[in-house]
């Protein structure tokens, strides 16, 4: 059957808050025809989040029912998610930079690998990433949280028990301020203020930042195409090792092959499925697969493990004022000269656990009617929060992504399975750090009172993850460039999470974002500037 | 079902008409139950989907059937017809029967071993609930705007003997 070409200029493949941002930013810097192809299902439907909350709130259904495909997915994979927007719907919003010294890990410490970024080049793309997302916040004392400039909003003003707990975890001598998210403090460029739903995995109100905005506004402007349900299968390498295409399969027409052209194609799949479109892609002139000269595409996945506590603490407390919110200290993620090399953020909530409601006594009596509800009111006399380390893990070579020629999607592409493997370094430490997790936890309850209820500690947990196709200043150990173009092919480039060498000690999304501003400037420099007359950049531009 | 409420639920706390309003609350959302539905997927950390139980109201109401039936075998009169002292009797029994010694958590109420304790489960993860534990106006559920989460939440004013439904 013949088939359909779709031309254009930069091909970004993906539309989560990666591809959302790339295309936003070379829609402002240059003239090239944008096209985002998006596997997934486009979900616009602000007007419909109020109902889906209440039965999310009701009964637990997925908010988001059209936001995967089926059979699309992998062992090991973070998030079904894979729809217009990506996880960028589901996400908390949480966005607190990373630390200096995130980025010199090798030189401070001798663990993993220096990123090939400096800090105050990073925070000015840091900057930029919370101005476009919207990110509200209050800088932390300067020594622990350093940036250049204010954030684009004032925080969320602290809830009643977030200014309790802030003041029962800050008797330990450890400073807390508010964590920064991407939620609305006041109305912002479009989007309205954040009215405590307290749901943020599905904003109703759509005052949490989502990628599905940004492209919607793109295309209302008419400076980008988007192809949902648009699966991209194969990238396929043509003279002189550029991407010739890809093939790619309207969902809504399976059975006429689709054929993508474009003069650069960025890959903004996130750590799981950029990796494995790359390895999918193998071919005779990519026998290992596309970009993976170095043999390292899926290598080097890596995230954090948390270690949470539950702990009572000597107030009386509201579950359910703002259960999202949170309070954050980088106090260990910044510790200075040490002898071992443990970090961790820190993090605090609100937290009802131990105050639920239940059925039981503790004697395993049925509870009903009153007698519930006097247990449960006796046991909520006293608060409860969670604190929360996050621990980095430097990753092995090994740990990260195969293909899994045992399972398949419906349309026969094999499918993949990870596996995170902690480099030795890591190995030897997590004692250690787990123990000095536990230090600061009873240190806190030490100073503040209170007793602990319960520690959790996960080790199968990668939270946050990243790498797969790690940037570097060597085309033998990393899979892009020190900006996100690969050292194989000059017109590919892979940006956002996979490019991470390490996947640092807090959330990363902010971090993947200012990466993708910083990959996204350096492609917009090579094609047609803002105001230049509209044309596809010729490849011999781009290739220059 | 009412009759089973006032046993389940706080009937003092909740009052006549209050554990009406409930009964009545839950019998709406029973009635919006989607069988099997997709559940959310966990933010993080589900390479697979997950979905909900199937209809679990045929098996309440055959709770309830069976509830009145052994009522009347027991003692000659409908559940909703005996003494105070015996329905509680009863529904306890029946509930200790039901029940796993192992459920110490109130569960998921579509996936309640009986109909009385997803009735309890409904009720005690509602807004109302919370704000009745509490005694103050929290509001759990609601979109309630920015400037009032630094404030204590305001103290529920106690229930006039109206909204108890006493005269």
């Amino acid at each position: 059957m013949a088939g359909r070409v779709h031309e254009t200029g930069v091909c970004i493949l993906g539309s989560g808050i990666t591809g959302a941002l790339v295309a936003e930013r070379l829609a402002e810097q240059t003239t090239a025809r944008i096209t985002v192809v998006e596997a997934g299902d486009r979900i616009f439907n602000l007007d419909q989040r109020f109902e889906r909350r209440d039965r999310f709130l009701d009964y637990r259904e997925n908010p988001w029912p059209d936001d995967h495909i089926r059979g699309q997915t992998g062992r090991g994979l973070q998030s079904r998610s894979m729809c217009v927007g990506g996880l960028g719907l589901h996400w908390g919003g949480t966005t607190p930079r990373f630390t200096p010294e995130d980025l010199r890990l090798r030189s401070l410490y001798g663990v993993g690998e220096d990123w090939p970024v400096e800090w105050e080049e990073l925070d000015a793309f840091y900057q930029e990433a919370e101005e476009r997302i919207g990110i509200a916040g209050v800088q932390g004392p300067p020594e622990l949280d350093p940036r250049s400039r204010d954030y684009p909003m004032p925080a969320l003003p602290l809830s009643y028990n977030l200014e309790k707990l802030r003041a029962w975890g800050e008797r330990s001598g450890i400073p807390f301020w508010p964590n920064p998210v991407s939620k609305n403090s006041r109305p912002y460029r479009g989007r309205n203020v954040c009215v405590r739903c307290d749901t943020c995995t599905i904003c109703p109100t759509g005052a949490k930042y989502s990628p599905d905005f940004t492209l919607q506004e793109l295309l209302a402007r008419e400076r980008i195409e988007l192809l949902d349900r648009t699966l991209v299968r194969r990238l396929v390498v043509g003279e002189r090792g550029r991407i010739a295409g890809a093939k790619a399969l309207d969902r809504d027409r399976p059975d006429e092959p689709l054929e993508l052209r474009a003069d650069v194609f960025v890959v903004a799949l996130g750590y799981a499925w950029s990796a494995h479109l790359l390895l999918l892609s193998a071919s005779d002139r990519a026998p290992a697969g596309v970009a993976n000269r170095s043999g390292l595409v899926g290598r080097f996945m890596s995230g954090h493990r948390p270690y949470n506590a539950f702990v009572e603490v000597p107030e009386k407390l509201y579950p359910g004022i703002y259960e999202m919110d949170s309070l954050l200290s980088k106090s260990f993620q910044r510790p200075g000269d040490i002898d071992r090399y443990v970090r961790h953020d820190l993090r605090i909530w609100e937290s009802d656990f131990g105050r639920r409601p239940r059925l039981r006594s503790d004697d395993g009596e049925l509870l009903l009617g009153e007698d519930l509800l006097a247990d449960w009111r006796q046991r909520g006399e006293r608060g409860a929060a969670r604190l929360r380390a996050y621990y980095d893990v430097i990753p092995a070579e090994g740990s990260g992504l195969r293909i899994d020629t045992s399972r398949t999607n419906e349309w026969g592409d094999p499918m993949f399975r990870i596996e995170m493997q902690p480099a030795p370094e890591t190995s030897e430490l997590i004692p250690l750090a787990e123990a000095q997790i536990e230090g600061v936890f009873d240190r806190m309850i030490a100073a503040g009172g209170g007793r602990l209820l319960e520690r959790r500690v996960s080790r199968e947990i990668h939270d946050h993850p990243a790498g797969g196709c790690r940037m570097g200043a060597d085309p033998a150990t990393s899979v892009v460039d020190p900006y996100g173009r690969s050292w194989d092919h000059e017109n590919l480039w892979i940006v956002g999470a996979p490019t991470m060498p390490s996947a640092g000690c807090n959330n990363g999304t902010l971090t993947f974002a200012a990466l993708t501003l910083r990959s996204a400037a350096k492609l917009a420099a090579l094609l047609p500037p803002s105001g230049a007359e509209p044309a596809i950049p010729h490849r011999a531009e781009v290739a220059a | 079902m009412r009759a089973v409420a006032g046993h389940a639920l706080p009937a003092d706390a909740l009052g006549e008409d209050g554990i009406s309003e409930q009964v009545a609350a839950f019998e709406r959302w029973s009635r919006g139950f989607e069988p099997v539905a997709e559940l959310d997927h966990p933010y993080i950390w589900s390479d697979e989907l997950v979905y909900g139980p199937p209809d679990p109201r045929p098996g309440w109401q055959a709770q309830l059937d069976g509830l009145d039936l052994e009522a009347r075998r027991r003692h000659g009169a409908g559940f909703v017809e005996l003494p105070v002292g015996h329905r509680a009797e009863l529904l306890r029994e029946h509930l200790e029967r039901a029940v796993p010694a192992g459920l110490r958590e109130l569960p998921f109420a579509a996936e309640a071993p009986h109909v009385a304790i997803a009735l309890l489960a409904w009720w005690a993860g509602t807004s109302g609930a919370n704000d009745l534990c509490h005694g103050a106006a929290i509001g759990r559920h609601e979109c309630r705007g920015l400037p009032s989460a630094a404030q204590r939440p305001e103290p529920l004013a106690p229930p006039s003997r109206a909204d108890r439904g006493e005269r």
